[in-house]
C-alpha cells in the first residue's frame, strides 16, 4: 500500500503531464503570436495584407464591390469607402485619408487620368503611377463640384467646376476662369459622370475590392483568442489558468524531488 | 506669448471636440509661401522626376518617390519645396527653403502622428539651417535627435536631403 504522500505525488505528476499536453497547443500559439507581436515593426506585420477568402469569410467580411464608377476609353476607375482602384491597380487602400474623401469624379485627360475629391486633384498615368496630387492650396477654388475636360483645342484642357465658377488648365499648374462666352458653346466641357460598371468587369472588381485584413490584426486576434469567436478569450483564459496550474504543480514536484534527494 | 496661449487653447479645443487622428496643421502652404516670398509668390515650377532622379530620390528616401512631378517655387535665388514623408504611419508635410545649395529654413506645415510632434519646434528645426548635401547624398552635419520622436526626426532628415537634391536637379535643368 502506497503512502498518502506518494499517492498525491503520483496524482500531481499525472495531472501535470495531462494539463501540459492539453494546453501545449495554446501555449505554442500564445508564445509564437506573442513573439511576432513583440517584433511587429521589424516583421512589417501591419503592412502585409491578408486576402485569403475563407479567413475573410470567417471574420464575416464581404467584398464591398462598387456597382458604379467611371469608365475611360480603355479602363475604369471605381471607389469604395476605403479603396480606390483604377484598372486593377489599387491607388489607395485602408481607409481614405483626409485628402481622398468625398470623391467628385474621374476622367481621362490626355494621356493622364484626373481624379478629384472635393479638395484635391490627383493626376495618374494609366499604369497607376501618380504624377501629382494637388491640394486645395494650389487649386483655384474648392470645393470642387464637377470635373471635366475640353478636347476641342490642340491641347486637352481640364476643367474644375466650383461655386466660384469653372476653372480651366492645360498643365494643372496655371488655371484660368472659364468664361461663358459664345465661343465656349463649341467648347463645352465633357463632365465626368458616374455610371454603372459593366458586368464584364465583375470578376476583376471582385478581386480588386476583396476584403483584406492586416496580418497584425490577425496575429493580435490569435493572441487574444478573439479569432475563435465570442468565447475565444475565455478559451485563452482557461489556457492561462492551465499555465498557472502547471507552474504551481511544477514547482511542487521540483521541491518534492529536491527534498527527497536531500533526505537520502 | 498670447499667440502660444491661443494655439494651446485651440489644440485643447480640437482634442476635446474629438480630433482622434490628431492632425495638426501649423501652417498652411500659402502662409508658408508668404513667409518665404512675402506677398509676391512666384509662379509654380515643375521638376519632372525622371528615372535617374527617381533612383537617387529612392536612395535618399529608402522608397521610390511618390510623385512623378514635383512642384516648387523659385525667386531671387531661393527655391521653396513642400514635401510629404511618412514618419511612423502618417505623412508629415514640411516646407523647405533652399538658397545656393544650402537650407535656409525648414518648417513643419502639418503633423499627423500622435507622438513626435516636437519636430515642429524651431529650436529643433534651426539645426538644419545652412545644411548642405554631400556627394554621398547625406547632410554635411549631424542633426541631434529627439527622444521619442526618432522616426519623425528621421523623416525630417530624409525630406531635407530630398529638398536639397531636388533643388540641385532643378538648377541643373535650368542650365540645360
Amino acid at each position: 500500500m502506497k503512502s498518502l504522500r506518494s499517492r498525491i505525488m503520483h496524482f500531481v505528476r499525472n495531472w501535470h503531464a495531462r494539463v501540459g499536453a492539453m494546453a501545449a497547443i495554446f501555449f505554442l500559439l500564445l508564445s509564437f503570436s506573442g513573439l511576432a507581436l513583440n517584433h511587429t515593426d521589424a516583421l512589417n506585420l501591419a503592412k502585409y495584407q491578408v486576402h485569403t477568402n475563407w479567413l475573410m469569410a470567417w471574420y464575416g467580411l464581404k467584398p464591398a464591390v462598387p456597382v458604379t464608377g467611371y469608365l475611360f476609353k480603355n479602363g475604369y476607375f471605381a471607389a469604395s469607402g476605403e479603396r480606390w482602384v483604377m484598372d486593377d491597380h489599387v491607388l489607395f487602400d485602408q481607409g481614405l485619408s483626409e485628402s481622398k474623401q468625398n470623391l467628385v469624379g474621374a476622367i481621362a485627360w490626355g494621356d493622364m487620368r484626373a481624379i478629384a475629391s472635393e479638395d484635391n486633384l490627383f493626376l495618374y498615368l494609366s499604369d497607376g503611377r501618380l504624377v501629382d496630387s494637388i491640394s486645395s492650396a494650389a487649386l483655384p477654388n474648392t470645393p470642387i463640384k464637377r470635373l471635366g475636360t475640353i478636347n476641342s483645342g490642340a491641347t486637352p484642357k481640364l476643367v474644375l467646376q466650383t461655386e466660384q465658377g469653372s476653372f480651366v488648365t492645360e498643365d494643372g499648374l496655371t488655371w484660368q476662369i472659364l468664361k461663358a462666352t459664345k465661343e465656349t458653346v463649341v467648347a463645352q466641357p465633357v463632365w465626368a459622370s458616374e455610371q454603372a460598371l459593366p458586368l464584364a468587369l465583375s470578376v476583376r472588381l471582385n478581386r480588386a475590392f476583396g476584403p483584406s485584413l492586416s496580418l497584425e490584426r490577425i496575429v493580435l486576434d490569435l493572441h487574444s483568442g478573439r479569432i475563435f469567436g465570442r468565447y475565444g478569450p475565455l478559451l485563452m483564459d482557461i489556457a492561462a489558468l492551465g499555465l498557472i496550474i502547471l507552474s504551481l504543480s511544477g514547482i511542487w514536484i521540483y521541491l518534492r524531488t529536491v527534498r527527497r534527494k536531500a533526505r537520502h | 506669448m498670447i499667440k502660444t496661449q491661443v494655439t494651446v487653447i485651440l489644440i485643447l479645443l480640437a482634442t476635446v471636440v474629438g480630433n482622434v487622428e490628431a492632425i495638426e496643421q501649423f501652417l498652411k502652404p500659402e502662409q508658408f509661401l508668404v513667409e518665404v516670398f512675402s506677398e509676391n509668390a512666384p509662379k509654380q515650377e515643375v521638376l519632372w522626376v525622371t528615372k535617374d532622379i527617381a533612383k537617387q530620390a529612392e536612395k535618399i528616401l529608402g522608397h521610390p518617390p511618390t510623385h512623378l512631378r514635383q512642384r516648387y517655387w523659385r525667386s531671387n535665388g531661393k527655391s521653396a519645396w513642400i514635401l510629404d514623408e511618412i514618419g511612423k504611419e502618417e505623412p508629415i508635410t514640411a516646407g523647405f527653403v533652399v538658397s545656393e545649395g544650402k537650407i535656409e529654413q525648414v518648417r513643419v506645415l502639418t503633423y499627423r502622428e500622435s507622438r513626435g510632434g516636437e519636430v515642429r519646434y524651431l529650436a529643433f528645426l534651426k539645426q538644419y539651417q545652412g545644411a548642405e548635401l554631400q556627394v554621398n547624398q547625406h547632410l554635411n552635419r549631424n542633426i541631434d535627435g529627439i527622444s521619442g520622436a526618432t522616426l519623425s526626426v528621421s523623416a525630417m532628415n530624409r525630406m531635407t536631403r530630398l529638398a536639397l537634391y531636388f533643388d540641385r536637379m532643378s538648377r541643373l535643368e535650368k542650365v540645360d
